[in-house]
């Protein structure tokens, strides 16, 4: 860690008061934070060259110099900053065109908690970006996936002090390519529900806001690549091992007997766990289907080449991404380290990284030969866990339940 | 005075042709579909068709003959009196449109009438033809089409709304949890200076006492507490009564319109329209209001004032942002002034847009005419505003417009009715 310098956040708001009430709010860190304050987007544009921010807060609807225009600036010529939007704007049209040159979306009013909170996470994510190697090919990536609007309406719509499953169901029934999705999976045998499930207002019962969030996120992150130009990667089969993994990492929660929050967040780990090697696909086209062939000749792991040629591997550079959305911190830890050796625990980076495992082993047990790339070390370090024997004998049921199911 | 009218006294001394004639006449008027009552210059009753029996529930052999107030209508006979007492000053028809009356089966309802002055009565000055009809379901149409109206404009504006509302709550929010945190830190410096004072009363303290004293109330930083406390509570309570006057606003703007004109306070009328909509024209335009302090209170209907001011205040905000674009920073001018000027009440509204087209300018109040990009404008607002303000306020509405100089719209408003009808 080479946090010798304070975490530094530049504020964007044309309206004062809601400056000097942020200013008064976080009073209590002023210590440990760097805080600055402008009026407008050109005002911030000036700051920003003369002094380092880790992270930019900003208004949209400004005169002169807009949020969206700012961001896109500060895009373009601060790729680090951490972009957060907070915003009053409540018009999905107006607002939501923005939200893909943001890293986060707060909507005004935000409980001081979670802007803190986002504010301490995206501090913490510097941090660990500085400490590691994923400094140096983060310098290398033009194109990072950006925050998939639909996302970003849901979170805001499960947050409104009226949000109801129904209009969550609405907002997902609008979308007719995800409805498929969402009752394609909610009706896999994974789920055991004990009927066919029909529409997305009752899949967002069954399922819950939280699998729900994880569906949305991971189909739409999924749905960014053009997969012809991911030569070297199967993206299909890349999404079915994680659709896999995710329903895995629930099972072995649930045989944990952890709780329904961690359950969650074991299976939006699990299907997000592989994010980072879209990224290396759409940056490194070339050098990453070369690394995926070298992986695969040598019969290693691809994160092992992945972290030769790449100075890190996709499991951290997919953390970082959602860390940088501000997906829980345990799933952005899990993720980073779903390839380390499960340590004897039962939470939930065991669960994600034996998921993670058992969704390759039982895949080629099957017969089925593995599209996304075979990981050899799939067993390594994990058939040492005293559990693993009777998590893959969960999982392995769970897949038998779905070809029966077909 | 006339004479008790009898069936044939307008009749006497005509020929048997024209006598069946006149019977036919006769026939065709009582007959007719329509309210007929005919009054002679001291309002006695000289005719009563069936329409007019059958709407009001009373027979003609019970009112000819009567007075008009005493015959037992169950009308607003105030205002049927009042509009006959227009219809004979003016010499010339009027027209009441809102006279609330209750049918024979007891529902309430509103009648339409207009009044016509005779002015050649044979030997009984001055009398009346007053025709009508039985128009509420037609006013509640209406009333509901101008309430949907309303909401509509109230649903385009929400997101606008919904800004201004959340702007304020995120400061009062954080100002609050400021002031929460200052008061637990001022509390526990009471507490440390407490324990001090409390030492002090058993033995003098040394100066390395007295500097651990001063050395708390450095830490607690009271100089800062004490210039930031008093503003935080000053920002807190503008953030409150800046959501509680939009609130107000919108309250007034959404309130259904009764069917009756109120007496209402027209500089009160635009600084409502003018809050609801600011987000709509903040960031294009300041605003410069110019009230006449002494305007009389005008009987009107505020709710379809207020729309009609809506429309010509985001009409000009929208011609301004055509001008200075659109996040430029550069803002233009929209001055709204009120003035009375004899029995009238002017309101203006100025702007410095772009101004309207010549050939667009026969056509602005026509319905559906719109010169806005798709998804801007629906060509309704300024088709509204005309009826609203020439037959419900009997005012008149103009404009002048200079392209890229900007419009001025000018309504004219009565302040007695009557004195506006031409």
């Amino acid at each position: 860690m080479s946090g010798s310098r304070r975490g530094a956040v530049l504020f964007v708001d044309d309206e004062p008061r809601v400056l000097q009430g942020l200013q008064r709010m976080l009073r209590r860190w002023r210590e440990e934070w760097t805080l600055g304050f402008v009026e407008s987007g050109r005002e911030a544009i000036a700051r920003l060259a003369e002094e380092p921010f880790d992270v930019l807060v900003t208004d949209l609807r400004m005169p002169g110099m807009g949020g969206e225009e700012l961001l896109r600036a500060v895009k373009e010529h601060h790729p680090r900053l951490v972009r957060i939007i907070l915003s009053g704007e409540m018009d999905p049209a107006g607002s939501f065109t923005a939200v893909h040159l943001a890293h986060r979306y707060l909507a005004k009013p935000c409980e001081p908690e979670a802007l803190v909170a986002a504010l301490t996470q995206a501090f913490a994510l510097r941090r660990w970006v500085e400490a590691s190697p994923l400094q140096g090919l983060l310098g290398r990536i033009d194109t990072l996936p950006s925050l998939p609007a639909l996302y970003a309406r849901l979170l805001s719509e499960i947050q409104a002090p009226h949000s109801s499953p129904r209009r969550v169901g609405e907002l997902i029934e609008r979308d007719v390519g995800m409805t498929a999705k969402i009752l394609q999976v909610v009706n896999s045998a994974f789920f055991g529900l004990p009927r066919q499930v029909v529409n997305a207002q009752d899949a967002v019962v069954l399922l819950g806001y939280d699998t729900l969030k994880a569906l949305v996120l991971s189909s739409r992150i999924f749905g960014q690549f053009d997969t012809r130009r991911l030569h070297g990667l199967n993206v299909e089969a890349l999404w079915e091992h994680s659709a896999r993994a995710g329903l895995f990492a629930r099972t072995i929660a649930a045989a944990e007997a952890l709780p329904r929050k961690v359950q969650d967040e074991a299976f939006t780990a699990g299907m997000l766990h592989d994010i980072g090697k879209l990224v290396l696909a759409q940056n490194f086209p070339e050098e990453y289907a070369a690394a995926l062939d070298d992986a695969r000749q040598r019969q290693r792991p691809p994160a092992e080449v992945e972290q030769v040629r790449f100075g890190a591997s996709h499991a951290e550079l997919g953390a970082y991404l959602l860390g940088l959305w501000g997906i829980e911190e345990g799933v952005v830890q899990a993720i980073a380290d779903h390839h380390q050796p499960l340590a004897p625990a039962a939470g939930l980076p065991e669960t994600v990284g034996a998921a993670n495992r058992l969704a390759h082993v039982l895949l080629e047990e099957d017969g089925r030969s593995h599209a996304a790339g075979p990981e050899p070390e799939a067993g390594d370090g994990a058939r040492g866990h005293t559990s693993f024997g009777h998590w893959q004998e969960a999982c392995r049921a769970l897949l038998m339940q779905e070809v029966n199911h077909v | 005075m006339c004479g008790t009218p009898e069936k044939g006294s307008l009749i006497e001394g005509q020929g048997t042709d024209s006598l069946a004639e006149l019977r036919n006449a006769e026939r065709l008027l009582d007959d007719l579909p329509i309210l007929l009552i005919g009054l002679c210059a001291d309002l006695r009753v000289t005719r009563w068709n069936r329409k007019a029996g059958a709407m009001l529930g009373l027979s003609a052999d019970a009112v000819i003959g009567g007075r008009l107030e005493a015959v037992g209508i169950r009308w607003d006979g105030a205002r049927v009196l009042q509009g006959l007492a227009e219809c004979r000053a003016l010499g010339r028809s009027v027209r009441v449109d809102d006279v609330a009356f209750t049918r024979p089966d007891g529902a309430e309802g509103i009648i339409g009438l207009t009044m016509h002055p005779l002015t050649r009565e044979v030997d009984s000055g001055c009398g009346f033809t007053i025709i009508g009809a039985d128009i509420t379901e037609r006013k509640q149409l209406e009333r509901q089409l101008a309430q949907s109206q309303k909401l509509r404009s109230i649903g385009q504006l929400a997101s606008g709304i919904a800004h201004e509302i959340n702007t304020p709550t995120q400061y009062v929010g954080d100002n609050t949890r400021f002031l929460q945190d200052a008061f637990a830190e001022l509390l526990s410096v009471i507490g440390v200076l407490t324990r001090w004072l409390q030492a002090a009363r058993s033995g003098p303290l040394g100066p390395e006492q007295l500097g651990a004293v001063e050395e708390e109330l450095r830490r607690a930083d009271l100089d800062y507490l004490a210039a930031e406390i008093p503003v935080a509570i000053r920002h807190t309570l503008e953030g409150v009564e800046r959501i509680a006057k939009i609130v107000r606003a919108l309250k007034e703007f959404a309130h259904p319109g009764r069917e009756e004109k109120v007496m209402a306070d027209l500089n009160a009328i635009i600084e409502t329209t003018l809050t609801v909509a600011s987000n709509e024209w903040k960031y294009v335009a300041d605003v410069v209001t110019d009230f006449d302090p002494d305007l009389p209170p005008l009987a009107c209907h505020p709710g379809e004032l207020n729309q009609v001011l809506l429309n010509l205040v985001v009409n000009a905000a929208q011609a301004i942002e055509e001008v200075v674009g659109r996040g430029t920073g550069i803002k233009g001018r929209i001055t709204i002034s009120t003035r009375r000027l004899n029995g009238w009440v002017r309101i203006r509204v100025e702007d410095t847009g772009a101004g309207i087209p010549d050939t667009a300018r026969p056509h602005i109040f026509e319905p559906f005419f719109t010169t806005k990009p798709v998804g801007r404008g629906t060509g309704q607002g300024l088709a509204l505003c005309h009826p609203v303000i020439v037959e419900k306020h009997s005012g008149r509405i103009h404009f002048e417009s200079e392209v890229g100089r900007g419009t001025a719209f000018t309504i004219e408003l009565p302040i007695e009715p009557g004195e506006g009808a031409v």
